[in-house]
């Protein structure tokens, strides 16, 4: 942890503005890329995700295919610009290499493999702004993009990022509640509560981890609806695909 | 456009209306309750993916492009989807050079994982372009209508399979045939969208 | 909608090239739709995406502390990087930077320093150490053309980089001296031979259908980077025609980031 104490919370309020129970603003979009299968973009505060699926396709090498379902390829990476502080390196590291794992684990929960036998199905995550729940946000991107390309599944799915700042448990964390909090603690769920997702570090008690849950549980309804907007959105006019950002200046 | 008679399916929600095509990869049953497993939409008691990948099964009407021989046993064919197509060199008649364009009839799926193609008519040389497979009901309409148009106002010969591939004649205004495909890929949830191709073709 | 086998896309595109004509009805020396957005990034001290066609490419500057290169002790540090993403083509894969995006990365790295259009002297600082520009590159989505389309995102992004405030050798990230300093604009154009036939901005299809290509980077006034690629061969005559064109063509790009510093 850092030697840097941080006052997260003024007058008992979080230092954003936010309650201790309301998410940053999100953005979802399905359809960005056109070679990928299916692509969506993501706006979650600060982050900002793009994600391409491909597959169901042939396994190359083959002797690596399942003869009883698809394989997923899940990878997580960060552009090395997506940090303030520092100019990051290309390429995978540990922490890249653990994220793209635990997604994968999450997605095999929803995604049916069972109906693709001896195939793999891709799925890449690219971190382009990072602002904390960077994984939260490209497993939602990741969902969305399988939506985008029709890979059957057997339950949308979200998740959150709940911590502990100021002895008080919130949703959402942000970079700094993140980093100087005492606990962040993402979670991601289906709609009928099955938790494919978890991890934690920091310090919460058993009454906390409870409440954190029950908040989560909570928060993704508003997560769920914004994921049936954007598909909503999709369809509401003739599909295009394209990559669009906020504050930005457009050519 | 998407109207009030018309309402957005995700993956998990309950289906209840009919289900008009094989519902393999886009719904599941548990416990007698229907679930989707792809987004579609429900218009006039009826259930329609709108995105889904192709599931081959047999009896299946395909366009495809050998790209490959297995020594002894017959030619690859790339299907535009997870397996490769095979067609068996024994009792076949005609020769398939790589990159030869066909129109075949999906026999069997092998556990091995090859589609057995049979009934196997090699086209001549035009192109081949690939759409979602969700797409194709929408491109050939109902009772072929749609296709029909197509093929009556830009004069060019058109095979399409249930895989996604479309095989197109080299004669006949073939780029118009492409825009027309095109626009009922991106509009294909729209309603009016016949009327609206027909008035785009008949310019 | 292209046609998905390599040999048949091949023929088509000649067949038409003989016909005088391409697939989506340019001219031999249009280029594709072009798009251009930039600052986006609030990360990076300069972000710009570009688009040619379907052909995307994400660029964002950073800037680090360094010690200056032995044999250029007093000049700070330019390093251009590339990335060619799975998810922008099926031909991607994940690992270690292949022939080609290093290919890319370098070309579009040798106009930009040699265009010499950053005053690397200017990023000495007082204690012997100098600032680094870190150039990444990204590419999102493979459409044909990807140099020229790297090389736009990569100049509009400096374009629009902001240099950062250094104190104590330690750089202030959210402060700032003013835009980075450019004495000029660099970009690239890209010609494809198929058949003796030569033209500007190839779609994927067409380079499959190629025989070879020649990428010229452009300043102002000089030619300052030049790359063929591909196995087959140019006549010199062909290649002082697209010198020509390099620097008519120049302008249909530089519209697109004339205005980024207003």
């Amino acid at each position: 942890m850092d030697e840097k104490k941080v006052e997260l919370l003024k007058d008992g309020k979080r230092i954003s503005g936010r309650a201790f129970d309301e998410l940053r603003e999100v953005k979802i979009k399905l359809g960005v890329l056109d070679e990928a299968d299916g692509s969506s973009y993501i706006e979650w505060g600060n982050n900002k995700v793009i994600v391409g699926v491909y597959g169901p396709k042939e396994v190359i090498p083959r002797h690596m295919e399942n003869p009883s379902k698809a394989i997923l390829k899940c990878n997580y990476s960060m552009v090395t610009f997506c940090s303030k502080e520092e100019h990051g390196k290309m390429g995978p590291n540990r922490r890249s290499v653990e994220l793209s794992k635990v997604i994968r684990e999450a997605l095999e929960g929803i995604v049916e493999t069972n109906l693709f036998p001896r195939t793999q199905i891709e799925i890449y995550m690219v971190v382009l702004e990072a602002d904390a729940g960077t994984r939260i946000a490209s497993f939602l991107g990741a969902v969305a993009a399988l939506l985008d390309a029709g890979i059957p599944i057997k339950d949308i799915a979200v998740g959150i990022a709940a911590g502990k700042v100021g002895g008080k448990v919130v949703v959402d964390l942000d970079k700094d509640e993140d980093n100087f909090g005492e606990a962040d603690f993402p979670v991601a769920l289906t709609r009928t509560g099955d938790i494919l997702l978890l991890q934690m570090d920091g310090k919460l008690t058993k009454e906390e981890v409870e409440e954190a849950l029950g908040l989560i549980f909570e928060k993704s309804e508003v997560l769920l609806s914004k994921l049936r907007e954007a598909v909503e959105e999709k369809y509401s006019k003739e599909v295009v695909k394209e990559l669009k950002f906020s504050n930005k200046i457009i050519k | 456009m998407l109207d009030e008679k018309t309402r957005i399916v995700l993956p998990g929600d309950v289906i209840r209306e009919k289900v008009n095509r094989n519902e393999a990869g886009i719904v599941r049953e548990e416990n007698n309750t229907k679930y989707a497993m792809v987004v579609g939409m429900v218009r006039e008691g009826k259930f329609i993916p709108l995105e889904h990948v192709y599931v081959p099964k047999p009896g299946d009407p395909v366009v495809g492009v050998v790209s490959g021989e297995r020594r002894g046993i017959g030619y690859v064919v790339d299907l535009n989807t997870y397996y490769p197509g095979l067609i068996l060199s024994r009792g076949l008649r005609i020769k398939l050079p790589l990159s030869s364009q066909i129109f075949a009839k999906v026999a069997r799926i092998e556990s091995g994982g090859n589609i057995v193609l049979t009934d196997v008519k090699r086209l001549p040389m035009g192109r081949v372009v690939d759409v979602p497979a969700a797409k194709v009901p929408r491109i050939i309409g109902r009772d072929m209508a749609m296709l029909k148009i197509i093929k009556e106002k830009t004069g060019v010969d058109i095979y399409l399979g249930f895989n996604g591939y479309i095989w197109l004649g080299r004669r006949g205004d073939v780029a118009k045939a492409i825009k027309a495909i095109k626009a009922i890929v991106s509009k294909a949830h729209i309603k009016g969208l016949t009327d609206e191709i027909t008035e785009m073709l008949s310019k | 909608m292209e046609d998905v086998h390599k040999k048949i896309r091949k023929s088509y595109v000649e067949f038409l090239l003989e016909k005088n004509e391409r697939m989506d009805g340019r001219d031999f020396f249009e280029f594709r739709e072009i798009s251009l957005e930039y600052g986006m990034i609030g990360t990076a001290e300069g972000s710009a995406i570009a688009k040619i066609g379907k052909t995307t490419v994400i660029a964002g500057v950073k800037f680090e502390i360094s010690e200056p290169f032995p044999s250029d002790p007093e000049k700070g540090i330019l390093i251009t990087n590339a990335e060619f993403l799975p998810l922008a083509s099926e031909s991607f894969d994940l690992g270690p930077p292949t022939e080609k995006s290093i290919e890319f990365s370098r070309v579009i790295d040798r106009g930009i320093r040699h265009g010499e259009i950053i005053p690397l002297e200017k990023f000495l600082l007082d204690d012997g150490k100098a600032l680094a520009l870190f150039l990444d590159l990204y590419v999102l989505d493979y459409g044909g053309n990807l140099i020229d389309t790297g090389s736009l995102a990569a100049m509009a992004a400096l374009l629009n980089t902001k240099l950062p405030k250094v104190e104590d050798s330690v750089i202030l990230r959210d402060e700032y001296q003013g835009p980075l300093e450019l004495r000029d604009i660099v970009v690239t154009t890209t010609f494809a031979k198929i058949k003796d036939r030569l033209i500007l901005d190839p779609s994927l299809e067409e380079e499959d259908a190629a025989d070879c290509f020649l990428t010229i980077g452009t300043s102002s006034n000089y030619m300052v980077s030049a790359q063929k690629t591909g196995s087959g061969t140019f006549k010199k005559e062909e290649v002082l025609e697209l010198v020509d064109k390099a620097f008519e063509k120049r302008k249909d790009l530089l519209k697109y980031l004339n205005n980024i510093r207003d």
